[in-house]
């Protein structure tokens, strides 16, 4: 099958790549890679990071024995080193509706963007990159792959990505979690405007499966400073309710509870080890990566 | 409070535009898509109180914020009406000062150098200068007629002294406010506000005497529903060291007068007083003994070298209020009547000279009264018969002019001379049998009206033969054919009795006493109707009647209404005292007076002694600071929370 052309390198961004091209983007916890890569693996292997000695155990490859331990001690010792891999990062994207809110640009778009860029960036450093589309009642899949070509696919399927729907992104990304078989890296971009708790429970379920949990919480400016003057009826871009009010006298309540939200997202994050990023739709892509970028590359 | 320009308060229904404002935009909401509906639910459910609270405090601001500019806007003063806000119509037609000028009005103010009256004035111009477009009127307790004034400042003008100025007059406020009021329905006056000022001094009140009038005052004010308001201040007097003299009786003999005078006096210490003693202006100083709080003491005043007729001036030592310090008297033979007589026709002389020596006591025949000695002024009444010389005439004429009087009886023979101010037709005559009769004159006053039990005089029983009709002056009796039997014509200040027959045999039968004796004893009972009393007290009806007086120990401007003094007028010393009850410092119980006049439309206050009790300044300012605040405080309600602006800077 030939594949298809992809026409959506503006979801690349140019400045991010220009600023953070040459960093490594490292994994934080052991991959499981399946060549040879920047990643730590969970695997001793062949590597010139020393790991550790150990007792040589009959029926083990007799190549990794240190002969010179065993000239002076008469003692059999495997001498083990770090093995390095590449990782597979899966970016799964939320197309809920609630992603299409944002102005001047939805929340879905800028996301894409992400995605855009953290694949190029993934791939030319030899990672395998895959793309999850969290779409309302299924899940589009491409596998983690490491050829160049696969930016293309993904572009090409971020760039018909539409955001519809009704949530139903925590049972997706139970799926994913459960689907993806060895330790991968897993990039979730989303508003994650779900219960708490929910989210809490898919990411214990994606770090119990040795996965790396990265949380790129996506906003919009209106979202955050709820800046409206006057009446207004909110209609609900999921469920098709909606509900008037002042948002001058449930300003400060809402942007409590948004808050409240934050900080259980936050706390969660903290409790398993994963990342979590607040972006705002109207910041620069590069802007939205610095904290990432900085943090992967001392990794 | 009330307002220049009512009309701007319908602005306050302008308060209700926020709310409406509020309304509307509910109903004009736009319509947002959103994603993040769980907090917005939240939030609503859990909108707090304070957000509540706060959203209808910011509308409250708005409101009251226009509220406040619309009183602004309507000019609002500060009163002391009870009420506070005064809705009706601030221009009354009328501004009218009820002002007791009694003499204790000359007392000075609690706390101040100013006296009752002079800050009772102030009180009034600050009162009047509220109602700019509104007419002037005064009336006041002296002469108790109104007076109406073009601009407030009139009131401190020395020509209007008279009316304004400090008197040692009494006053009768109860009357003089019914008579304000009477002004005020004769003029057909709606809307009124009216000013009594006073420092409530019993006297001049009559609380009893005067209790159904206050009552009319009462329901007169009531019936006005409101269009008439009547305000008494009362104006407190400072406590000073104050002496105060007074005569109880004086017994005057040949070479001797002997006042007896009441001296009283707030003060312990004083064991003496150095008082003054003015005989015709000979001073000379006697020590009286003085007991607190009052002495009576009789000094001896010796009249020895002293002119038949003459005055005396008691004074006390000056204090702090010295207008009841003095007492004035006259002496000599200064309460008869003087009559001079000068009769060509010795027959009419002898008659009239027999009518004025029948009441000795109150009329003394000035046996030396000639034109050739001249002192017409001497006189009271002068009766004269026939012509004199042009000299003698310019004489008389300027005795009339300066409030003399004269009787006249026509010249015996037919001559062409006439008098400048009266003339006689010829002398006609009457057959024998055929009478002058008199058939027609004012039986209701004057000189010819009935006695006291109802009987006319006998005019028609009086025989003429002979008369010769005066031509000027009114006629008050008239004989058959029409002709004036008697005139009186009013020359200057004095008047001029003219009769047409003579007390002569010849003429009629005037002689015999009938008719002439009740005619001349009622001119002589008008002349002493004249201050012949030689004590007399200011603003009482016989000073009030008094013109043309000479001022002999006062100011040469000086009235008996409003001055007490020595006056002198046709060479007699008349004496003006301060009124006696001006001394009776008892001030009235204001509640006894609200309880006669209990109309809500009767205000009380008290004059304060640091500001005008009716100073109504425009309070725009306030409601300026209001509006600021209420606009402040507004923006402040919609100000958003400080913790989300820190919040939002950091994401």
């Amino acid at each position: 099958m030939p594949r298809q052309e992809s026409n959506f390198f503006e979801y690349i961004d140019k400045r991010a790549i220009a600023r953070f091209g040459g960093n490594p983007m490292l994994s934080q916890f052991p991959m499981e890679g399946n060549v040879s890569g920047h990643h730590k693996s969970n695997h001793k292997g062949s590597s010139v990071e020393f790991a550790e000695y150990r007792e040589y155990t009959p029926g083990e490859d007799p190549k990794r024995m240190d002969w010179r331990v065993l000239a002076r001690t008469d003692r059999y010792f495997l001498k083990e080193f770090e093995a390095e891999t590449n990782l597979r990062s899966y970016h799964l994207l939320d197309c809920s509706a609630s992603m299409k809110f944002g102005k001047p640009k939805p929340k879905i778009e800028f996301a894409k963007k992400l995605i855009g860029t953290l694949s190029y960036m993934f791939l030319k450093q030899g990672d395998a990159v895959g793309l999850s589309l969290l779409l309302s009642k299924l899940t589009r899949d491409i596998p983690a792959r490491r050829n160049p070509a696969q930016l293309q696919d993904i572009l090409f399927n971020l760039g018909h990505a539409q955001a519809s729907g009704k949530d139903q992104v925590i049972d997706q990304l139970h799926e994913v979690a459960e689907s993806i078989k060895s330790r991968a890296q897993l990039i979730i971009y989303s508003d994650f405007l779900d219960d708490p708790k929910s989210i809490a429970d898919v990411i214990h379920h994606m770090r119990d499966r040795k996965h790396e949990v990265i949380l790129f919480h996506i906003m919009d400016r209106q979202e955050v400073e709820f800046t409206f003057d006057r009446p207004t009826r909110f209609i609900d871009l999921e469920g098709g309710s909606s509900i008037l009010t002042e948002p001058s006298i449930i300003r400060d309540e809402y942007l409590k509870q948004m808050r409240k939200h934050l900080e259980e997202i936050k706390k969660i994050c903290a409790e398993t080890q994963s990342s979590h990023y607040e972006t705002i739709t109207d910041t620069e892509v590069d802007e939205a990566l610095k904290e990432f970028s900085f943090e992967r590359a001392f990794a | 409070m009330s307002f220049l320009q009512p009309i701007a308060l319908f602005g306050i229904a302008l308060a209700a535009t926020p709310i409406l404002i509020h309304l509307i935009n509910l109903m004009r909401h736009r319509r947002e898509s959103w994603a993040a509906m769980r907090f917005l639910l939240k939030a609503k459910e859990n909108s707090s109180r304070m957000s509540k609270i706060r959203r209808w405090l910011t509308l409250f601001c708005r409101a009251l914020a226009i509220i406040a500019l619309a009183i602004l806007m309507s000019r609002p003063m500060a009163s002391d009406d009870s009420g506070l806000i005064n809705f009706a119509s601030q221009k009354p037609e009328v501004v009218m000062l009820v002002m007791d000028r009694s003499a204790s009005m000359q007392k000075n103010f609690m706390n101040s150098s100013k006296t009752l009256l002079q800050r009772g004035l102030e009180e009034f111009a600050q009162f009047a200068q509220s109602f700019p477009d509104s007419k002037i009127v005064v009336i006041e307790t002296v002469f108790s007629e109104t007076i109406i004034i073009d601009e407030i400042e009139t009131i401190y003008s020395n020509e209007m002294e008279d009316f304004f100025g400090p008197t040692d007059s009494g006053g009768n406020l109860p009357y003089t406010i019914n008579q304000g009021l009477n002004w005020l329905d004769d003029a057909k006056i709606g809307h009124t506000q009216i000013l009594v000022i006073s420092d409530y001094q019993k006297s001049n009140w009559k609380i009893q005497e005067n209790e159904q009038l206050l009552r009319n005052v009462n329901e007169r004010i009531e019936n006005k529903e409101g269009l008439w308001k009547l305000r008494f201040l009362k104006l407190q007097t400072a406590d000073i060291n104050n002496l105060s003299l007074t005569c109880k009786s004086y017994r005057e003999e040949k070479a001797s007068f002997s006042p007896t005078l009441s001296i009283t006096g707030n003060q312990k210490d004083i064991k003496s007083l150095g008082i003054k003693i003015q005989v015709n202006g000979d001073l000379f100083v006697e020590e009286c003994p003085f007991s607190y709080p009052s002495t009576t003491w009789t000094p001896s005043i010796s009249l020895a070298n002293q002119p038949t007729t003459g005055w005396i001036k008691i004074s006390l030592p000056q204090d702090s209020f010295p207008h009841d310090n003095e007492y004035f008297f006259t002496y000599g033979e200064q309460g008869l009547l003087q009559v001079g007589v000068q009769c060509k026709d010795s027959e009419t002389e002898k008659f009239i000279k027999a009518v004025c020596n029948l009441n000795p006591q109150s009329i003394y025949l000035n046996k030396d009264f000639s034109f050739e000695k001249g002192k017409l002024n001497e006189n009271d009444l002068l009766i004269i018969q026939g012509y004199f010389s042009d000299s003698e005439e310019a004489q008389l004429l300027k005795f009339i002019k300066g409030g003399g009087k004269v009787v006249l009886f026509p010249e015996l023979r037919n001559e062409e001379k006439d008098y400048a101010f009266q003339k006689w037709n010829k002398t006609e005559s009457s057959s024998e049998n055929n009478f002058f009769d008199i058939r027609e004159w004012n039986r209701n006053e004057g000189v010819f009206a009935n006695t006291a039990n109802g009987r006319e005089l006998a005019l028609p029983y009086l025989k003429i033969l002979k008369r010769k009709i005066p031509t000027q002056g009114e006629t008050l009796a008239y004989y058959e054919d029409g002709k004036s039997f008697f005139r009186s014509k009013t020359i200057g200040q004095g008047v001029a009795y003219s009769f047409s027959t003579l007390p002569n045999r010849e003429w009629s039968n005037l002689g015999e006493g009938f008719v002439l004796v009740p005619i001349l004893i009622r001119i002589f009972s008008e002349c002493t109707e004249n201050p012949s009393l030689n004590l007399s007290e200011c603003g009482d009806s016989t000073s009030l009647k008094q013109n043309g007086l000479v001022p002999v120990t006062g100011s040469p401007n000086h009235k008996p209404s409003v001055k007490a003094g020595i006056y002198k007028n046709l060479g007699k010393f008349l004496a003006f005292n301060r009124k006696a009850t001006e001394s009776q410092n008892e001030i009235l119980n204001k509640e006894s007076l609200q309880k006669t006049m209990p109309s809500n439309h009767i205000k009380w206050s008290n004059a304060r002694t640091n500001s005008f009790s009716f100073e109504r300044a425009e309070v725009w300012n306030f409601f300026l600071i209001l509006m600021l605040f209420c606009l402040l405080a507004e923006t402040l309600l919609g100000l958003p929370a400080a913790n989300f602006s820190v919040r939002s800077k950091r994401l």
